[in-house]
């Protein structure tokens, strides 16, 4: 197809395409919409998955350099599993785990060590799963989250930041990780809630919990500390907020824990 | 926002496409679980990797291309290609609202069951509003292809979208 013949071709079907049958397919694609609640869900379940791939990288890093292993992070044995989520029947991507995990593994030290070797940014690699071929483009100011490290424990935290958070004892889904250098967060459920709790010596509010505040009490006149809620999308978040020496705590729960729940907790880790 | 965030900056990306990339990912995956589940693995990308993004158009096309490479690859994974949920618990979830007349929602259903090698196509060109040759560049593809494929696409949707509008 020539040039002149493609251009007729490339008018006639974006000439044949009305505003309304436009207008039709858009409004079909807005109207799916997400659960109740799936903003705060995805969430919490984007960071447990980047906190689990962090520590992922850790152990294969750790594994091709074992004369770092002693202060690197090490792995952890605790369940990193997503919460509060249904989750879909995949028994075909179990059967092709046993050998696609292992050879996954391989390609991962493989990897690691050509970018050891070329110098080259991590973003190249994942580059080739993303598929933008426009990718290129990098402006000042662009986007740059913070890093997520995962811990084994929270003595390992606790040798990477300084900070020490805990997770009450009998509680699951247990996860230690740091967020940038100056957080220490360790997240765990109880009775099938999910809570975080983040320390920190900064001053400013590293909770990362936003909303309208609908309600703000002491929890505690002893430890001076404070309760909040917060609403977004018909939805009531809680955290509880104190001080202790010159760390601050915030406890969060963001999957509809009630106040009661979050309190039991806070007595559980204060 | 009210979630844990991991930085200002990572939360305010979220913030910006987090129904972008859930819709996308529902439309080719049916079902809410899968869908909040390839969404996650989008903005894990995002959060574990070194991107730069020169603007938020930049950011919209890389989470739509990388979000419809992930769809597929699921489903291409779990041998779902028009393969009905041998689950009950696991069926498509499709949502629909109470308001929404019979002719959209004819709409909706045929577009959510166009094959995902023209949902993309038809996704970048209706919703995102890329002309061919933009989508072409985009997902690596001949514009000539792109152009067929979305005929084609238009041919499948024809009846519903002439019920829509007559």
């Amino acid at each position: 197809m020539n040039d002149n013949t493609n251009e007729k071709f490339h008018t006639g079907i974006e000439t044949e395409i009305t505003s309304a049958e436009k207008d039709a397919v858009q409004e079909a694609f807005d109207a799916i919409e997400p659960a109740e609640g799936a903003k705060a869900r995805m969430y919490a379940n984007i960071l447990h998955k980047a906190s689990a791939e962090s520590e992922r990288a850790q152990v294969t890093t750790s594994t091709q350099e074992p004369e770092k292993s002693l202060s690197s992070p090490i792995s952890i044995a605790s369940s990193d599993a997503p919460v509060t989520r249904r989750r879909s029947t995949k028994a075909p991507l179990l059967r092709v785990t046993r050998w696609a995990l292992p050879m996954a593994a391989c390609l991962v030290l493989l990897i690691f060590g050509i970018i050891k070797m070329s110098g080259h940014k991590p973003v190249d690699i994942i580059d080739t799963q993303g598929g933008d071929p426009t990718n290129s483009a990098i402006a000042a100011g662009a986007q740059q989250p913070a890093p997520i490290t995962g811990y084994g424990s929270s003595d390992a935290l606790k040798k990477a930041t300084g900070l020490y958070v805990q997770a009450p004892e009998g509680t699951e889904e247990v996860l230690y990780c740091s967020v940038g250098t100056d957080i220490a967060e360790v997240s765990f459920t109880v009775n099938g809630k999910q809570y975080t709790l983040r320390a920190s010596k900064r001053a400013d509010d590293f909770s990362g919990l936003f909303g309208e505040e609908i309600n703000h009490t002491v929890a505690d006149k002893e430890n001076g500390a404070v309760l909040t809620a917060l609403r977004d999308e018909g939805i009531t978040y809680n955290k509880i907020e104190w001080k202790v020496g010159d760390t601050n705590y915030v406890l969060m729960n963001t999957d509809g824990a009630g106040l009661n729940g979050i309190m039991n907790v806070y007595k559980m880790v204060k | 926002m009210p979630s844990i965030s991991a930085n200002a900056e990572f939360e305010a990306f979220y913030e910006r496409h987090w129904r972008y990339v859930y819709r996308l990912c529902f439309s080719f995956m049916r079902s809410e679980a899968d869908a909040e589940d390839c969404a996650e693995d989008v903005f894990v990308k995002v959060l574990t990797g070194s991107y730069e993004f020169a603007d938020e158009t930049h950011e919209r096309k890389w989470l739509c291309v990388t979000a419809s490479n992930l769809c597929k690859d699921r489903l291409g994974s779990y041998g779902r290609r028009n393969v009905e949920s041998l689950d009950a618990d696991d069926a498509p979830e499709i949502a629909a609202p109470e308001e929404d007349g019979d002719d959209l929602e004819d709409v909706r259903e045929a577009v959510l069951s166009l094959p995902p090698k023209l949902k993309d196509v038809v996704w970048m060109y209706y919703y995102d509003g890329y002309q061919t040759d933009e989508i072409a560049t985009a997902l690596g593809r001949p514009p000539s292809t792109v152009r067929n494929q979305l005929r084609d696409a238009r041919k499948k949707l024809e009846k519903a979208l002439r019920n829509n509008h007559p």
